[in-house]
């Protein structure tokens, strides 16, 4: 088998690289940390796989981020040229195998293709460097020995380490003469247990007899019950016979009694009639007794009572109630009438003043008739009328005096207001000097009259108001008026004479004038408030004392008028009152209380007469009351007061009537009686008939035999009756009929009896007592599991024993067998890589040494061309490492039929001087034949000794351009 | 129509073997499924009331029955006889008439067959049947007894019965006993032939029926799988066969694809749940596990403790109607995936090249012991193939890692 060509996707610091590598030899030069161990691993690891994450190997996953793993292309002899591709998938990576016939594969291909080695095995074979030998020398034979065989049998330590384990295992489950070994313990317990089997088994055994016994146990019970039966059976009847003795002598005592009484007859049920009749008897006769009894008591009743006559009357007068009721009302209502009238008559009387009885009569007898009465209002109104003028006249009159009163004292208060003299004089003078001023100035206007005019008006309006006034009070014989107007119309008189003189001034002197007005140029006005002022007063003066006159004389008519009225009036009422006494009124009353007068006299009149209509009544009603008492008194037949006269009479009714009732019931009762007598006289009758029958039956004639023969009947049917009871007695215990009546004979009969009796009782105890014994043995037998139990132990740890055995069965397979391979290694395949190796070793130290030999001790031994043999430490380093190439080569070479890998070699060759070198290289190079070789190295004389190998620079991996074929 | 039941091997309390380890009460448990397994039998046949029974042999274990075993037995018959049900039965090598043991007595509606072939009869409503069978008087019955059959009857009309407790000639599952050739059996002319003895259902023929039914209950791990018996109809000469499931416990394997297990806790929840179902699908189980298609990550994960220890911890966290018997592993797979080393292939081949001398030789220690030889099963071709498995695999395991 030959590696052609590396492809590396992504491998430690390689990715992307293609690596041919050469036919024969192919050394891979670098100089240290270039790559050439991540070439080395990758060829291992593509092949046998990533390492599992926790190894200690190092997985190489790629820095770069570039794929993971690669290919490596293979020719074999036996299947061609295969690639062999390992990837990234589960720990050991994705393998796909692809052959030359485009089948592809897996795992199992793979180990196929590598012969099924692993890394281990491949490793030790054909891979190696110059550690593997480091302290060669230390290793003792053996192990030397073992370390050598070791490198071509992988694992042959581990296997013998094995061996030796299998081994105590084994001695462990099992020895031949042992005791504690696993199994030694268990057989002696399966023979226990095969002993405790034995005995259970034996026990089983015992189940078939015990049943057979319990069959046999249940016939004798059988047997025995039935003897026992039949014991108790003759005991029961020998003591019925025992039982039977004294009933026969008591029968036989009985039978003769009867005989001694003898025969007699007896009513059925004699003594129940005749007491029966005896007691209705007894009960009629009471009855009848107590009938003649009542019926002469009701008699006597009946005759005690009878008033009919006496009720008719009191139901007469009981009719005549409500006329009764009348009258009493009427007596009530005319009572209270009387009561009202006299009263009404006394008030009336009161009221007209007729306090005096004897007055009284006159007013009952005036004549109240309308004239009378027409004609005493006329004299009052006249009174009236007087009266009236009398006040008019005396108001006029102190009116008219306080007006003259007032009309003075004006006249005063002007005298003292009155202007000075020399004013007087002033303002007498000024008329003069304004008129002619007047004039004066009259000569320039023409205007002056009109105010002469105008002083006229107003004395004529003063005089015509003063002369109205003065009527007036006059017609009013208001004097103070009559008085003012007097003095206003003497006023205005004087007044009215006083213009008219004016007038008369002259209007000559014109000159004169107009000096004039000079003069009293701007005092005109002044002059003229003086002069207005001075005539006003003069004035007012006298119209005062013109009204003050007027006055006087109104009141001296007005006291005249006064004066003749109050005659008058006086006279008028004279007349009156001497008219109103005549009529029996008193004047006191007054004019206006006329027609009242009248009215009540008229009103007393009328009541008068309703009163003596009344008193008539009554009288009347007095007399029907007393006629009916009367009456009343009569039928009841005795005093009765009229208040509750009715009372009484409905009492009496009643009783009345209650009588006539009850004698009617007795009436009832006299028939009733009189029919239960004749019935039970009859009863009786019948009733002593039948006793008799009852005597004749008994044949008897008194009461006395009757009761002594049912006596006697009745004793012999008591002793029949026991007789009876004795018979069926006898008729029970008949099946004891054949024992006579021998009373010892019998009872020596039940002892014997009695004591079979015991004996098969006892013996069915024994019976029973064995069957339950043997039951529950059986039972138990039957529901034991012991046995069972130690069956299934003995047959698990039979089980036991047997796992056991193939445990160590197993082991003891291993061991041997693991014996006989090393015996095979060491007999046959050991030998043959020697000679193989000693050629090699010849020809690598050139002659120098003639072979490796194992000593009689077990060591390595290196023989030299002139007989001298040297222990492997004695050798030199480089002849050391000579001795270990061959060893490996020549085993490599041995294997080369059945594993024709190529050799892997990391550096083994630096120790060698250049003729041990070009030694070296020739013998690869001749065994390259054989095997592909794969040098990696870092010494860069080792490519000039080969010029026929490929020689690959590892650091210009990288750099070449080659690409990868993905 | 004719219809019966076809039992047998019912190997009543028979101990159970090859069982290690369990407690107490699970082997008491363990104990009464065969006597459980018989209780379904008696319990259908009172259900569906069939024309008869036929019980072909092999009812107890051997000649330490036990009473419990024998009363057990009888009460179901009694109960049959109760529901008028007649029962035909031979008693087989295990039972054997020789042995002198207690026999109970057996109720009226019981047909035993003697130690020669005889035949039975009855009328089934208005049709007859003949029913053929022996007993084995005593172990060994070497003899031929198809031999002793009388042939059919045919063409009277007669539905003709076979009951024949052995195996066919050249069978060596189980020890060969009255051994017949199917050629024999069919020559006979027979209806039905109801087989006993080999505890594996099979049948031989269809038409007319040969059949084993199996026996009722498994007892050890190579009686694997439900067990029952058949109920037999016959309309006319056509025969169907249906078969009824009576055991309570069934012996079975799990496989364990491992390919992807590297967690201890994936592996035992994957064996629960596989447990979970063989028990959902018939009932309580005894399992062992076998763990195939091992990855290195798998085989890295087992070789952490011993197998004792993983089924230890399996059996920890089992269901209460399943118990774990034991482990395997499938060895070839795992050399699949981690090439032996040459070392390693020159010591297997070691072992394969042993001859029966040189096995042996290798073994004598122990079981040409004169103390421990006579509890051992025989050598057999299969166990030695196992054996050097098993030796295979500890150097393997010594040296792959």
């Amino acid at each position: 088998m030959k590696i052609d060509r590396l492809t590396i996707y992504g491998f430690g610091r390689h990715s992307n690289v293609t690596i041919e590598l050469g036919e024969g030899v192919t050394v891979f030069y670098g100089e240290n940390e270039a790559g050439k161990t991540t070439i080395h691993q990758f060829i291992l690891q593509v092949l046998f796989g990533f390492p599992a994450k926790n190894s200690a190997l190092l997985r190489y996953e790629p820095k770069t981020g570039s794929r993971y793993g690669g290919k490596i292309t293979l020719i074999d002899e036996q299947y061609g040229r295969v690639e062999v591709e390992r990837i990234r998938g589960k720990s050991a990576g994705d393998v796909t195998v692809r052959f030359e016939d485009g089948k592809t594969g897996g795992q199992s291909e793979l180990n196929e293709l590598l012969r099924q080695y692993d890394r281990a095995a491949f490793e030790s074979v054909f891979s190696f460097s110059l550690f593997q030998l480091q302290g060669l020398e230390q290793m003792d034979s053996d192990e030397l020995s073992r370390t050598l065989l070791s490198s071509g049998t992988t694992g042959m330590d581990t296997l013998l380490q094995l061996e030796k384990r299998l081994e105590k295992e084994k001695a462990e489950l099992f020895k031949k003469s042992g005791k504690n070994p696993q199994m030694n313990v268990l057989l002696k317990e399966l023979r226990e247990l095969e002993e405790k089997l034995k005995l259970q088994r034996a026990k089983v055994d015992e189940y078939e007899p015990a049943v057979h016994r319990l069959e046999e146990v249940e016939q004798q019970l059988l047997i025995e019950r039935n003897n026992m039966q039949n014991r108790q059976a003759e005991s029961k009847k020998l003591e019925t016979a025992l039982l039977r003795l004294p009933i026969i002598a008591n029968r036989n005592r009985l039978l003769t009694e009867i005989e001694e009484l003898g025969q007699n007859e007896f009513p059925p049920n004699g003594i129940r009639d005749q007491e029966m009749l005896e007691s209705k008897k007894h009960e009629a006769e009471a009855i009848y007794a107590r009938a003649a009894f009542q019926l002469q008591n009701v008699k006597d009743q009946l005759e005690s009572d009878g008033q009919k006559d006496r009720e008719v009357a009191v139901e007469a007068l009981l009719a005549k109630e409500s006329d009764w009721q009348v009258l009493q009302q009427e007596l009530v209502s005319g009572k209270s009438d009387i009561a009202r009238l006299t009263s009404e008559r006394q008030r009336l009387l009161g009221l007209l003043g007729a306090a005096e009885p004897s007055l009284g009569g006159v007013l009952l007898q005036l004549d109240s008739s309308f004239t009378q009465e027409q004609r005493l209002q006329e004299l009052a109104e006249r009174v009236q009328q007087t009266e009236r003028a009398i006040q008019s006249s005396q108001l006029e009159l102190q009116r008219t005096e306080e007006m003259g009163r007032r009309t003075t004292q004006q006249l005063k208060r002007l005298n003292a207001e009155a202007p000075t003299h020399d004013e007087q004089a002033q303002a007498a003078k000024w008329p003069a000097v304004r008129t002619r001023l007047a004039e004066a100035k009259a000569y320039v206007s023409f205007a002056r009259k009109e105010q002469q005019t105008s002083s006229k008006t107003v004395i004529w309006i003063l005089l015509a108001a003063g002369i109205l006034v003065a009527s007036y009070g006059i017609l009013q014989q208001q004097w103070l008026l009559a008085f003012l107007g007097i003095v206003v119309a003497a006023v205005s008189g004087y007044g009215l004479m006083q213009n008219q003189q004016t007038p008369a001034q002259s209007d000559d002197r014109m000159k004169e004038m107009m000096a004039l007005v000079k003069v009293y140029e701007g005092k005109e006005e002044a002059f003229e408030e003086l002069c207005k002022r001075t005539d006003d007063f003069i004035r007012k003066a006298e119209q005062l004392k013109v009204i003050a006159e007027g006055h006087a004389m109104d009141i001296e008519a007005l006291r005249s008028d006064v004066t003749r009225l109050n005659e008058e009036s006086i006279h008028a009422r004279r007349r009156l009152a001497t008219e109103l006494h005549e009529c029996g009124l008193t004047d006191s009353a007054g004019i206006e209380a006329i027609p009242e007068l009248f009215r009540l006299v008229r009103q007393l009149q009328e009541t008068d007469r309703s009163l003596s209509l009344r008193l008539n009544d009554q009288q009347e009603t007095y007399t029907k009351i007393e006629k009916h008492l009367e009456s009343a008194r009569t039928v009841l037949g005795r005093e009765v007061p009229e208040a509750d006269l009715y009372t009484l009479i409905r009492q009496e009714a009643r009783q009345l009537r209650d009588a006539s009732l009850t004698a009617e019931t007795y009436g009832r009762q006299v028939k009733e009686l009189s029919r239960t007598l004749e019935e039970k006289k009859l009863e009786l009758q019948a009733y002593r008939e039948q006793e008799q029958h009852l005597f004749e039956q008994a044949g008897v004639a008194d009461k006395q035999s009757f009761y002594n023969a049912f006596d006697r009947w009745q004793h012999v049917q008591t002793l029949k009756l026991s007789l009876d009871g004795l018979n069926d007695q006898l008729k029970t215990l008949h099946h004891a009929d054949e024992f006579g009546d021998d009373e010892a004979w019998i009872q020596q009969q039940l002892t014997i009896s009695e004591e079979r009796l015991a004996a098969a009782e006892l013996t069915i105890s024994e019976l029973t007592d064995e069957r339950a014994g043997l039951l529950h043995k059986t039972e138990a037998l039957l529901s034991d599991d012991a046995h069972l139990y130690t069956q299934q132990l003995y047959e698990n740890k039979k089980a036991e024993f047997n796992a056991l055995a193939r445990s160590w069965s197993s082991r003891q397979a291993a061991a041997e067998a693991i014996r006989q391979t090393m015996g095979d290694l060491k007999d046959k395949k050991l030998p043959a890589v020697l000679t193989k190796a000693n050629k090699l070793f010849h020809q690598l130290t050139a002659g120098r040494y003639e072979q490796l030999d194992i000593n009689p001790d077990g060591r390595f031994q290196a023989l030299r061309t002139d007989g001298q043999s040297f222990d492997i430490a004695e050798l030199s380093q480089a002849t050391k490492e000579q001795a270990y190439l061959a060893l490996r080569l020549s085993l490599a070479s041995e294997l080369a039929g059945q594993a024709p890998f190529p050799v892997i070699m990391d550096d083994p060759f630096v120790h060698f001087d250049a003729k041990r070198l070009s030694r070296m290289t020739e013998l690869i190079s001749e065994l390259s034949t054989d095997h592909q070789f794969i040098v990696f190295t870092c010494h860069e004389t080792l490519a000039p000794h080969w010029p026929e190998a490929k020689i690959i620079h590892v650091s210009e991996i990288g750099s070449s351009t080659e690409g990868v074929a993905l | 129509m004719i219809r019966f039941l076809h039992t047998a091997d019912l190997h009543l309390d028979s101990p159970f073997k090859g069982i290690t380890d369990m407690p107490v009460s699970r082997l008491t448990e363990l104990r009464e499924s065969t006597f459980a397994a018989y209780e379904n039998l008696i319990q259908y046949a009172e259900k569906s009331v069939p024309d008869f029974v036929l019980i072909a042999g092999d009812i107890y274990d051997g000649e330490d029955r036990s009473l419990r075993a024998q009363m057990r037995f009888v009460k179901g018959l009694e109960r049959l006889q109760q529901a008028g049900i007649p029962v035909f039965m031979s008693y087989g090598n295990h039972d054997h008439l020789g042995g002198k043991w207690t026999r109970f007595q057996l109720p009226e509606n019981v047909t035993v067959f003697g130690p020669e072939v005889e035949t039975a009869e009855l009328t089934v409503r208005g049709q007859r049947v003949r029913i053929h069978g022996f007993s084995y008087k005593e172990r060994h019955i070497k003899e031929a007894m198809i031999g002793h059959y009388p042939n059919a009857a045919r063409d009277s009309g007669i539905v003709d019965i076979g009951m024949l407790h052995g195996s066919i000639a050249g069978e060596e599952s189980h020890a060969v006993y009255a051994p017949f050739t199917r050629e024999a059996l069919l020559e006979k002319g027979y209806h039905y032939w109801a087989l006993g003895h080999i505890h594996k259902r099979q049948v031989l023929h269809n038409e007319p029926p040969i059949v084993y039914p199996g026996n009722l209950q498994g007892r050890h791990r190579n009686e694997r799988g439900v067990k029952g018996f058949y109920e037999v109809e016959f309309e006319g000469n056509e025969a169907t066969l249906k078969f009824v499931p009576a055991s309570v416990l069934v012996f079975d394997e799990i496989e364990m694809d491992c390919t992807e297990m590297s967690h201890a806790n994936e592996w035992l929840t994957a064996c629960q749940n596989a447990a979970t179902e063989v028990m959902e699908r018939t009932g309580a189980c005894i399992l062992s596990v076998r763990n195939i298609k091992m990855s290195p990550d798998s085989s890295h994960l087992f070789s952490g403790s011993s197998n004792e220890e993983w089924l230890e911890v399996l059996r920890e966290s089992a269901d209460r109607g399943i118990w774990f018997s034991g482990l395997q592993f499938e060895a070839n797979q795992k050399s699949a995936l981690l090439p032996d080393s040459p070392l390693v292939r020159s010591v297997k081949e070691q072992i394969d090249s042993w001859d029966e001398e040189d096995w042996k030789q290798a073994l004598q220690d122990v079981y040409q012991h004169a103390r421990s030889g006579p509890y051992l099963s025989a050598l057999t071709a299969e166990m030695k193939k196992e054996l050097s498995i098993e030796a295979g695999k500890l150097i393997t395991n010594e040296l792959s890692t």
